[in-house]
């Protein structure tokens, strides 16, 4: 059952859980502990203690100590996490894997890895070049992100439009659950027996046990890549072509879109051959053999040319796909040069809707009179509209919060969801009921309960209401909070 | 068994609808345990009511499918109700630009892909017998063929479900995008499941285009350990197949590709492509590489489950690349073998005259992961057919959750959950 969870300092755990991990990794006074109380720029909670394990055996044994002393446990990878995930309810541990960052295993023959929870996701992907291979999924936090994190946060990337996110690419997963036992998920082969229990972990974000270890698949890395540019008069015009590259039965290895707002932060700070113009761009990668790659590639460029794109362009090295792909990424950054703070929503809706969602987006903002820069997944229909505004000015960060419920219910009409990539955290914990009903997550709570009965594993998180600092939290004022403090650069 | 009160509670839940049928007791046995009473429901609301029912008698519920699969799973320790899915077969949703669809349980597969294929699209999964198997009894069964080297697990293409809860709650989870991570996956969590957590009545799943070309290559080896280099080899490539398994000769002679160690291998995709993996196949298996009919994939997934000659024993182990040669050794010349190579799946196949004992049985299973995919009934009592699976107490404790009475498919699954 979930329940509360004091705000009682118990001095005694500190010294119980010197002797698991060694004196120099557990942090507990007040003022070291201010560190810690962040997850990305989301929200603030400072914990009991964190604590530093360096291997599964520790971690096991911290969790057996915050079992025999009744305290919540949330395990934390880099911080990355955008919806309040990482950080412990007041009075909890927090279990922080980032000593856990070595990769145990690389088994080019079996083409899989095995890794400690910490290791941070490009390490992995660098390591699988090497022989040749690849590690999938690709969250534009990559240089930061853990595995760990990617796990609990069922983590996807610009890629995964063909390869498929996290869960698709772990095979098994060693968890340490609360009773301080330790077990496997799944194994090594693809084909396992019994419940897919890695399955329904991946993307519990944390509420079900820590993942100590986990066995991921690798893929052949393409010998062939061509990162396409096309240049489009407005958005709506863009949605529609990428609708039409997938009606023709191509599924391109990744379609990223970046509207007019977010080109101008761009270009105001570098110039990254963006055209300032443009209504629109569209960044189409296709990938494969290289007979493959020139076919594919120049039907989407008919079909970009077609759907009404001035110009379609490609980098003709590696330095200019280098330069697409950073603009890309880089793009949220970049909308620091247009206003002081951004709060980013993370929603889904169908691909085929995109255009008229986006349309309701672009309504919404004028409705409310703030800009909002859209840059996003737009091959599977992964949206992020970026809310611009000022702190400062009276009353602001309310009506943010108003536009981001008002974006969630346009995506959720039209058949879409509240996330697509970041969890739903505190943050979005109180729209669950906008696609759940009370029944649906009922099953969902008992699943939890079968991995961790007392529920201690990251308490007040994903369901409406329920313990968070003992008290129900006011989600609304969280939210209040996170968007305040999303600054410039918060995410990027 | 035949319950009155039971029968009872189910009319008065069906309010007289006509979807009750005590005659086909003996068609829908499992195991050889006949059922109580077979029901059809032809709408959520009329599953739910039956399960509801039936919980609150304490009843056993089973799921039936296309019934292709029933011989599979521990002995059931009851088959009070048996829920069959036949009238539950309707393509709800399917949105060609978004890659998804929607489809009752109790669709077949091949009527499913018959639909999506209006559209140029499909759901690449493989089973045997596709134009009886279900989308349901897919997902309960987790059942994959030689495809899911290229194309992946059915739990790769599942992206929502509705389902009945063991309390005859309609609940969903996921939805019906591509990229979502709202709420836990539980459509993972019962794809697999064996009917044992919930059941199916509806699944969305991504679907994908149909490939311009797909072409299939086979080549013939004098021994088991060439074939699996030439596999091994060709599986490094990035112009690696969609499927490609091994058969020994006693498979390879039932399914018309005759004597030695055959290696098959479909690739599929835009045909530029295609004829550069060809090349690149030739390479690795040599200039005996022919090309043959498509059809032979069909007949190699049908063949562990033929009922006419089909094997007395499957089992099925799950083992890494590497180590499907040692999976492999103690395969005798009469022994039937069947290796995905790259999924790391073996199924080795007997035609036993007369009874198998146990003994054979564990001779047979061996050390890592197996299943016994298919024996005789007599052969399950006393042996868990699901071999040793990692964190069964877990498992218990998740069944024990979501059907606390233990009413859905008793005693069916791993650990005898
Ligand atoms: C700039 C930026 C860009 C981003 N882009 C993307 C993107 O493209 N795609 C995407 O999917 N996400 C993206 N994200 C979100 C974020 O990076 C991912 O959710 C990531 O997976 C979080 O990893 P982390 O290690 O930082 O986890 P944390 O933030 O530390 O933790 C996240 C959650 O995971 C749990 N957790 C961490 N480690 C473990 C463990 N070992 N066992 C159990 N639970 C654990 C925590 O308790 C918490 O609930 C982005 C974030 C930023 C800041
Ligand atoms: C003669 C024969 C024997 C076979 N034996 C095996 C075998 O032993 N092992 C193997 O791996 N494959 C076997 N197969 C493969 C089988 O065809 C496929 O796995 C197929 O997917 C089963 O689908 P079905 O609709 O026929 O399911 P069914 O046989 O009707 O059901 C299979 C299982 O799933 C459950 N189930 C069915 N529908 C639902 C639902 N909607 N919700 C929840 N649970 C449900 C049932 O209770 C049952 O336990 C066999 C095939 C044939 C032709």
């Amino acid at each position: 059952m979930a329940r509360g969870y004091g705000l009682v300092r118990k001095p005694s755990i500190f010294k119980k859980l010197e002797t698991v991990v060694g004196k120099g990794y557990v942090i507990s006074h007040p003022d070291d502990l201010l560190v810690f109380e962040y997850d990305g720029s989301i929200d603030k909670a400072v914990p009991q203690a964190v604590v530093f394990p360096v291997s599964m055996e520790e971690v096991r044994r911290v969790v057996a100590v915050a079992q025999e002393f009744d305290v919540a446990v949330v395990g934390r990878g880099s911080g990355t996490g955008l919806s309040g995930g990482a950080i412990a309810s007041a009075g909890g541990l927090q279990v922080a894997l980032t000593r856990m960052n070595r990769i145990l295993e690389m088994d080019v023959e079996n083409r899989l890895a095995v890794v400690e929870p910490g290791v941070i996701n490009l390490q992995l992907d660098e390591a699988a070049r090497k022989h040749g291979l690849r590690y999938a999924p690709d969250p534009s936090s990559q240089r930061a992100c853990s595995i760990g994190g990617n796990v609990a946060e069922n983590a996807g990337g610009p890629h995964c439009l063909a390869y498929g996110v996290t869960s698709n690419h772990v095979l098994g997963l060693e968890v340490a659950l609360e009773d301080g036992s330790v077990t496997w998920l799944g194994g090594r082969t693809r084909e396992t027996v019994g419940y897919d229990l890695r399955g329904v972990f991946v993307g519990s974000e944390g509420t079900f046990g820590i993942a100590t270890k986990a066995v991921v698949r690798l893929l052949a890395a393409p010998p062939s890549i061509k990162t396409y540019m096309a240049v489009f008069r407005d958005i709506e015009s863009a949605c529609e072509a990428v609708s039409s590259v997938i009606g023709k039965g191509m599924v391109p290895a990744a379609m990223e879109m970046i509207d007019a707002l977010t080109i101008k932060a761009v270009q105001n700070l570098h110039d990254m051959g963006l055209p300032k113009d443009a209504g629109c761009v569209l960044l189409v990668e296709v990938e494969g053999l290289r007979e493959e790659v020139e076919e594919m590639g120049g039907e989407v460029e008919g079909v970009l040319r077609k759907s009404g794109s001035r110009e379609v362009r490609w980098a003709e090295s590696a330095a200019e796909r280098e330069r697409l792909w950073r603009a890309r990424k880089g793009a949220l950054g970049a909308l620091g040069s247009l206003a002081p703070n951004y709060y980013l929503v993370d929603g889904v809706a169908p691909r085929t809707k995109l255009a008229s969602v986006l349309r309701q987006v672009s309504e919404i903002s004028e409705r409310y009179k703030t800009p909002i820069a859209n840059v996003f997944h737009a091959g599977d229909g992964n949206l992020h509209p970026c809310i611009l505004f000022d702190e400062r000015e009276a009353g602001s960060v309310e009506r943010v919060i108003e536009v981001g419920g008002e974006i969630l219910k346009v995506c959720v009409e039209a058949g879409g969801s509240l996330s697509g990539e970041h969890g739903i955290g505190l943050e979005k914990k109180a729209y669950m009921p906008l696609v759940f009903s009370e029944e649906d997550m009922s099953v969902m709570r008992l699943v939890r309960e079968g991995f961790s009965p007392s529920g201690r594993f990251n308490p007040g998180k994903i369901f409406p209401g329920g313990p968070m600092d003992g008290d129900d939290i006011d989600v609304r004022a969280m939210q209040k909070r996170a968007v305040s403090v999303a600054g410039p650069g918060a995410h990027v | 068994m035949q319950r009155p009160s039971l029968l009872q509670s189910l009319k008065t839940a069906l309010q007289g609808k006509e979807v009750i049928y005590q005659k086909k007791r003996a068609d829908y046995s499992v195991d050889g345990v006949e059922a109580g009473v077979v029901v059809m429901p032809g709408s959520v609301e009329e599953a739910a009511s039956v399960v509801e029912a039936a919980g609150r008698e304490g009843a056993s519920v089973v799921a039936y499918g296309g019934g292709t699969k029933m011989g599979m799973g521990n002995r059931p320790r009851g088959v009070d109700v048996v829920l069959g899915m036949e009238r539950l077969n309707r393509m709800v949703d399917h949105q060609p630009g978004d890659m998804t669809a929607t489809f009752e349980a109790g669709v077949p597969l091949s009527e499913a892909n018959r639909r999506l294929g209006e559209k140029g699209q499909w759901l690449p999964l493989q089973s045997p017998m596709p134009e009886r198997a279900t989308i349901g009894g897919i997902l309960a069964t987790a059942y994959s063929g030689p495809m899911a080297l290229g194309y992946g697990l059915p739990r790769d293409w599942v992206i929502g479900m509705r389902v009945v809860n063991a309390d005859g709650r309609v609940t969903k989870s996921g939805g019906k995008v591509v990229k979502n991570v709202t709420g836990y996956d539980l459509h993972k969590l019962y794809t697999g499941s064996l009917g044992t957590l919930g059941i199916i009545l509806e699944a969305t799943s991504k679907v994908a285009p149909r490939p311009q070309v797909s072409r299939t290559l086979v080549a013939r080896f004098g021994f088991c350990r060439e074939a699996l280099e030439a596999s091994r080899g060709l599986l490094k490539d990035y112009a690696s197949p969609q499927a490609l398994v091994v058969v020994n000769g006693v498979v390879g002679n039932l399914v018309g590709l005759g004597d030695g160690w055959t290696a098959v291998v479909m690739v599929e995709g835009r045909s530029v492509g295609v004829e550069t993996r060809v090349v690149k196949a030739r390479e690795y298996l040599g200039e005996r590489m022919e090309e043959v009919d498509e059809g032979i994939w069909q007949r190699l997934v049908d063949m562990p489950w033929r009922e006419k000659d089909g094997p007395t024993v499957c089992v099925r182990y799950n083992v890494t690349t590497s180590k499907v040669g040692e999976a492999m050794e103690s395969a005798g010349a009469e022994d039937g073998v069947i290796v995905d190579v790259g999924m790391g799946v073996v199924r080795r196949l007997w035609w036993m005259e007369g009874d198998i004992s146990k003994n054979d049985l564990n001779m047979v299973a061996g050390r890592g992961e197996w299943v016994v995919e298919r024996c005789p009934p007599g052969l399950k009592e006393g042996i868990d057919v699901w071999g040793e699976a990692a964190s069964v107490e877990l498992m218990r404790r998740v069944k024990a959750k979501l059907d606390p009475k233990g009413i859905l498919s008793p005693g069916r699954f791993v650990g005898g959950i």
